[in-house]
C-alpha cells in the first residue's frame, strides 16, 4: 500500500478525539480536579514526533562528531587532548537522546489533556555545551601554537 | 469542488503531508543511524582487544534496538490511523538504541 492510500485513512479533525489507551493517566486540572483526556489532531502527533526525531538525529549527529575527533584529529600538544575535545559531544549527544524521549512524553501529555506545551531546556543545554566544545577546541588550538 | 467553485477539504486529505514529511523523518534518522554506526566500526575495526568486542555488542544491540523499534512504531502507526501517535515504549526503545551506540562510542573514545 502507498503512502498516499495510507493519508486516505486518516480523519484530519482539528477537534480531539476520543480517549486512547496509549496515555491512560489521567490529566489534572491545576485545582486538582481530573479533566478528560482526548487525542489531540494527528497532525500535531506528527509535529511532536518528528521533533522527538530531530532530536534523535542531533545525538547522534554529535556521537559520531565526537568519534571522529577523538580518532581522526591529529595529536595536540596537550595529553589526552584529543578525548576532552571528542568525549564531551558524546555525552552531550547521550543527554540530548535522554532529554528528547522526557520532552516528547511531555509534550504528548500536554496536547492530550489540552494544556500548554511544557518549556523545553534542551535548546539552552545544546548552545551551551556546544560553546563550551567550541572554547576547549580553540584553548587546545592556542596552546598547541 | 463546491458549486461556487471554491475547493472543498475532502475528509482523507492530507493538506500538509504531514505523514509524508513524517516517514521522511523516519528514514533520515535511520541513515544518521547507519552512518554513526558506520564510522564507529571504521574506527574500531581491526577488533584488537575485548574492549573492541565489547563496543561491537554495544553497536550491535543499539543498532537492533532501532531496526525493531522503526519496524514496531510505523506498523503500530499503519493500524492505527485514527490515533496516529507512537507508543511511548517505541520511543523509548528508541531513546535506548540511541544511547547504547553512545556508550560504544564514549568506549571507543576512551580506547
Amino acid at each position: 500500500m502507498t503512502g498516499i492510500a495510507h493519508t486516505q485513512a486518516i480523519r484530519w479533525d482539528y477537534w480531539p478525539r476520543p480517549h486512547s489507551v496509549r496515555f491512560p493517566r489521567a490529566c489534572q486540572m491545576t485545582d486538582g480536579q481530573p479533566t478528560e483526556e482526548a487525542e489531540p489532531d494527528v497532525r500535531f502527533t506528527y509535529a511532536n514526533e518528528r521533533t522527538f526525531l530531530a532530536w534523535n538525529r542531533t545525538a547522534l549527529a554529535l556521537i559520531a562528531t565526537g568519534v571522529a575527533a577523538t580518532q581522526l584529529l591529529p595529536e595536540f600538544h596537550v595529553t589526552g587532548g584529543r578525548r576532552i575535545l571528542g568525549l564531551p559531544m558524546v555525552a552531550l549527544g547521550a543527554v540530548v537522546a535522554f532529554t528528547s524521549f522526557r520532552h516528547w512524553k511531555a509534550n504528548q501529555r500536554a496536547m492530550r489533556c489540552a494544556e500548554p506545551l511544557p518549556r523545553s531546556s534542551m535548546p539552552l543545554v545544546l548552545s551551551v555545551g556546544i560553546g563550551v566544545v567550541a572554547v576547549i577546541a580553540v584553548v587546545l588550538a592556542l596552546i598547541g601554537s | 469542488m463546491s458549486d461556487e467553485g471554491v475547493p472543498v477539504e475532502d475528509e482523507g486529505m492530507d493538506p500538509g503531508l504531514a505523514r509524508e514529511r513524517t516517514e521522511l523523518a523516519w528514514n533520515r534518522s535511520g541513515l544518521a543511524v547507519a552512518v554513526t554506526v558506520a564510522i564507529i566500526v571504521r574506527r574500531l575495526w581491526p577488533l584488537s582487544s575485548n574492549g573492541a568486542i565489547l563496543v561491537l555488542l554495544l553497536i550491535a544491540f543499539g543498532a537492533a534496538v532501532w531496526v525493531v523499534a522503526m519496524r514496531i512504531g510505523r506498523s503500530a502507526r499503519d493500524r492505527s490511523a485514527d490515533s496516529g501517535a507512537l507508543a511511548e515504549s517505541t520511543c523509548r526503545m528508541l531513546t535506548i538504541g540511541t544511547l547504547l551506540l553512545a556508550g560504544s562510542a564514549f568506549v571507543v573514545g576512551l580506547s
